[in-house]
């Protein structure tokens, strides 16, 4: 017994020890940054931030849904103002629940997996419009007078023309009048059910944009294409189950009992859209954030993720406050959806946000819950407020909140934003630059969400590169100064659909004429940019040899014998590849260990970097604070007459192995 | 020898040079294992700048992100060959373990017989060792084929059960399997010292010495002799486990709790402490062509 204790008191030495060194380095690496504190610069100076929208088409729809058969049956009514400068001769609807209604609609026949969610739907969905008629008018039903499709495709009915039967003159007001009834799918896309779970979205008849110059701007259901309507206020009536918890867009502002079921009122104004869940099963939590009532419906047993998506929206609402302008509506919805309903997850509507995750997210060094919620949240800026076209212009705004959300996670949690333990930690800005790195060149980032060749292609370009481009430039003008370039645009144009020339003004007012060009060659162009070195050289100074005529005659000077303290000349080529061009710092490193910065304006496809000193040049990095994230391959941005070596690597490298062999071996 | 009398130091030295061995022979293997990818590594020219590989361990791990984009088909090259290089690492550092183990059963043992024998183990404790890998994957693939089966019958269950069920019962075939490797490790202890027929042998010898025994107390006697010796070797193992384990791991935090490549630092002392012999030898015949005597202080 004693040798047992012996031999184990040997062991415990050593783990004592272990445990030690293993405390050191938790201590080490794992503590986390504290989120910079504010700084003291002078307030900066913002535009004025209209406080309304200019209301087009506003909606008062009355919903009743059936749980069993997961039916809506609908009325709804549609104010709808003429603010374009021509008369109108007939409307669009856009009917998106019928993307879901076959296998042939545009939706549905997309190659999946190149789609948002990559499911295809397993139970059908469609809207019916029973009836549309104009209130004072004759009563006639309208709805048979419409095309029976979409233009130009036989076989979708989510983009429908209606003739008007006078035309509305500029400035006039039409109140229309409908009757539909939906039949859910299983979800798919966000919209749907799955059991007795509910997400409604894109569920009713809906108008599409009506542009200043009186075209509509409407567009049919495609699989990776968001949205784009008209601003407008939304009273809007549900009926449900007395069972089922209900998070919709909007403030509640009735709800009354009655046999078992329940009719809950929603208001909101200055709105583009009105999405809904409901479920038996839904657990909430409210609190009072930045002088927003912020709600969460979690499924059971989602306690931690719910207070996960409560503190980012504790630092991220007054974060995009400050930035962006203040979240003008008093209220805010976060839904996070049961696991069986994940679809549904990651997705923006006015005032309503839906996460993600399985309940175990929290645990871990991964940041899913805080990322999804922050992104979620930033589209309240850039899809809500702004509302330009995502089908025709996607990047203004997944792209532009790619950029918020990764600044906003960066800010709060540094260098670890989405994922910090065991050592490592991965950035928002690092992971940005990997997916926009890999499909960097295949197609221009500002084009229509359908002209993409794939939702891969998609993601990268519109969410990563879009994030990168703005990140480049926000480390080459300076944080503060960029982002007071996007405050002043998120402000300025709030309610207004802004454009690229829209934006691109504000970059020429706030930043110059150069940022603009970078942001058209990168966005619109496919620009790329890779600084890179390839030698160094240095030779011994000496005083010029040869043969020199001079006042006195002709001269003979030899080479002089290499001294011990010579001086140097070194000379390092750095050469921008690309059409994108930044200004760049090199720095230089030196024998005797100096180092010196250098700094290229980026005009010109090379730059010599020269040098006279005691010491010899060893080692070049071309930009070192790693400020052109736009740069196309970093690997060969340094070069070191050293030698290659890795001790980092090998010891990480060994010691895995050595894990490894302790966990497969003998 | 008797254990019980042998000095404790020695049987200490004992330990620690069993311990020692198993650490090196790990360290070894593992270098010889990990090369292909510390190739891979270097030969993406991440590492040229001049803060070496630093940069791949930056808060953000901006640049690991761009060795796993720029230098990815490499390092899956490197890492499968890898893979292949600590599978044969494991199959060889059985011979270690046996000297070890010898080292910590058998005091007195020329280390040439030691090593003979580690070779002449090697094929038992490589079926031994194939044998609890066999039923450990077995194993491993009842627990997840489990798992598959439940999951439709729980599709109505709570959200957590639905996760933790099929989790829990990879756990279980994970404990199951570390059974199993505990019972390797009984099973190979003893022959480092005696056989199992030595065992019983011993057992028998010792129950004849007690002619009044029942015959049930013999086989009671012999049986607890066996059990004995598999004790014994079962907490060699845990000994052997713990040292290195411990010393991998000490090794490691230490180094980096000291910075980088230890390797590094001694090739540098060692370049300093020869360009200074080389110093000290110019000087010296400086002296001796200056005339001067020289001698040592």
């Amino acid at each position: 017994m004693r040798r047992v204790t012996q031999d184990l008191l040997i062991g415990a030495v050593f783990s004592a020890l272990s445990g030690w060194f293993l405390h050191a380095l938790l201590l080490g690496a794992g503590t986390p940054k504290a989120a910079p504190a504010p700084s003291k610069a002078a307030e900066p100076v913002w535009p004025a931030v209209a406080e309304s929208a200019p209301k087009v088409a506003s909606y008062a729809i009355e919903a009743k849904l059936d749980t069993e058969l997961h039916r809506i049956s609908g009325r709804e009514t549609i104010h709808f103002v003429n603010r374009s400068s021509t008369a109108l001769h007939e409307l669009w609807f856009h009917l998106y629940l019928n993307a879901f209604k076959n296998d042939k609609t545009l939706f549905l026949r997309s190659p999946f997996g190149a789609g948002r969610s990559g499911d295809k739907a397993k139970e059908y969905g469609y809207v019916d419009v029973k009836k549309l008629a104009i209130r004072g008018g004759d009563g006639q039903d309208l709805w048979p007078t419409r095309d029976k499709h979409s233009p130009d495709d036989p076989d979708d009915e989510t983009d429908l023309r209606v003739p008007l039967p006078s035309p509305l003159e500029p400035g006039s007001e039409l109140t229309l009048e409908l009757e539909f009834e939906d039949q859910l799918p299983e979800l798919v896309e966000r919209t749907g059910f799955v059991g007795s779970y509910h997400f409604v979205g894109q569920w009713f008849p809906k108008l599409a944009r009506l542009e200043a110059n009186g075209t509509f701007a409407h567009f049919a259901f495609h699989a990776q294409s968001e949205f784009y309507a008209d601003f407008g206020d939304y009273d809007v009536t549900l009926d449900v189950p007395s069972a089922f918890r209900v998070g919709a867009t909007g403030s509640r502002v009735s709800e009354v009992h009655d046999h078992g079921r329940t009719r809950l009122g929603y208001h909101v104004e200055n709105v583009h859209d009105f999405a809904w869940t409901a479920w038996d099963k839904f657990e909430t939590r409210s609190e009072r954030i930045a002088g927003t009532e912020v709600r969460v419906l979690y499924p059971p047993h989602h306690e931690q993720n719910a207070e996960a998506e409560l503190a980012s929206v504790r630092f991220a609402l007054p974060h995009f406050n400050a930035r962006y302008g203040a979240y003008p509506y008093p209220t805010l919805t976060l839904v996070h959806p049961p696991e069986t309903a994940s679809n549904s997850g990651g997705m923006e509507y006015p005032t309503l946000i839906t996460t993600g995750g399985p309940w175990y997210s929290t645990i871990g060094g991964g940041r899913f819950i805080e990322v999804v919620t922050t992104h979620e949240l930033g589209h309240q800026w850039f899809y809500g407020l702004l509302a330009s076209n995502e089908h025709a212009e996607p990047y203004l705004d997944e792209g532009f909140n790619s950029y918020a959300e990764a600044d906003a996670m960066e800010t709060q949690y540094g260098a670890g934003s989405v994922f910090s333990g065991f050592g490592l930690s991965a950035s928002s800005s690092a992971l940005n630059r990997l997916f926009s790195a890999a499909r960097g060149g295949d197609e221009k980032v500002n084009q229509g969400a359908a002209d993409f060749a794939t939702f891969r292609s998609l993601g990268a370009l519109v969410y990563s590169r879009t994030a990168t481009v703005l990140g480049t430039l926000a480390r080459v003008y300076g944080k503060e100064r960029f982002n007071h370039a996007l405050g002043v645009y998120a402000r300025k144009f709030r309610f207004q659909h802004p454009t690229t020339v829209d934006f691109m003004s504000v970059m020429q007012s706030e930043l110059d004429s150069r940022a603009v060009t970078a942001l058209t060659l990168a966005l619109s162009e496919r620009a790329t940019v890779d600084y890179l070195v390839r030698e160094i050289s240095n030779a011994p100074l000496s005083a010029a040899a040869g043969v020199f005529d001079g006042p006195s005659g002709r001269e003979q000077k030899k080479p002089e014998a290499p001294r011990d303290t010579a001086e140097y000349a070194s000379r390092v080529v750095v050469y921008r590849h690309g059409t994108l061009q930044f200004p760049v710092e090199i720095e230089l490193g030196f024998e005797d260990g100096s180092k010196q910065l250098r700094r290229w304006d980026g005009s010109g496809f090379t730059f010599n970097v020269d040098n006279e000193g005691p010491s010899r040049l060893v080692s070049v990095n071309v930009d070192p604070q790693q400020r052109i994230l736009l740069d196309d391959d970093r690997s060969n941005n340094w070069l070191s007459i050293q030698a290659n070596s890795a001790p980092h690597v090998r010891e990480s490298a060994l010691y895995a192995a050595q894990v490894l062999l302790g966990a497969f071996g003998p | 020898v008797n254990a019980n009398v042998e000095p404790r130091l020695t049987r200490l030295s004992r330990s620690a040079a069993a311990g020692m061995l198993l650490w090196i022979s790990r360290t070894v293997l593992a270098l010889l294992a990990s090369y292909p990818v510390l190739l891979a590594v270097r030969a993406s020219s991440m590492t040229a700048g001049p803060e070496g590989d630093a940069v791949l361990f930056q808060p953000g791990s901006l640049m690991l992100l761009e060795l796993l984009r720029v230098g990815g088909p490499w390092l899956s090259s490197a890492a499968t060959f890898a893979l292949v290089l600590l599978g044969l690492s494991a199959i060889l550092e059985l011979i270690p373990l046996a000297v070890a183990l010898d080292l910590l059963a058998t005091p007195d043992r020329p280390l040439l017989q030691r090593a003979a024998r580690g070779f002449r183990l090697f094929p038992r404790f490589l079926a031994l060792g194939v044998i609890a890998l066999l039923a450990q994957s077995a194993l491993l693939l009842a627990a997840s084929l489990l798992g598959a089966a439940f999951k439709p019958m729980l599709a109505s269950a709570d959200e957590r059960l639905r996760s933790i069920a099929p989790i829990a019962l990879m756990g279980l075939g994970l404990l199951a399997c570390g059974w199993f490797g505990g019972a390797l490790d009984i099973a190979r202890a003893p022959p480092a010292s005696t056989s199992c027929r030595i065992n019983v042998a011993r057992g028998a010898g010792a129950s004849r010495r007690l002619p009044e025994a029942a015959p049930a107390t013999r086989v009671v006697r012999c049986v607890s002799e066996y059990g004995r010796q598999r004790a014994r070797g079962a907490r060699c193992h845990l000994v052997l486990g713990v040292l290195r384990s411990s010393a991998c791991f000490g090794t490691n935090a230490g180094t980096r709790l000291r910075g980088p490549s230890i390797g590094d630092r001694i090739r540098a002392r060692l370049a300093r402490a020869l360009a200074r012999c080389g110093a000290r030898a110019e000087r010296r015949k400086r002296l001796n062509q200056a005339g001067c005597t020289f001698r040592y202080s």
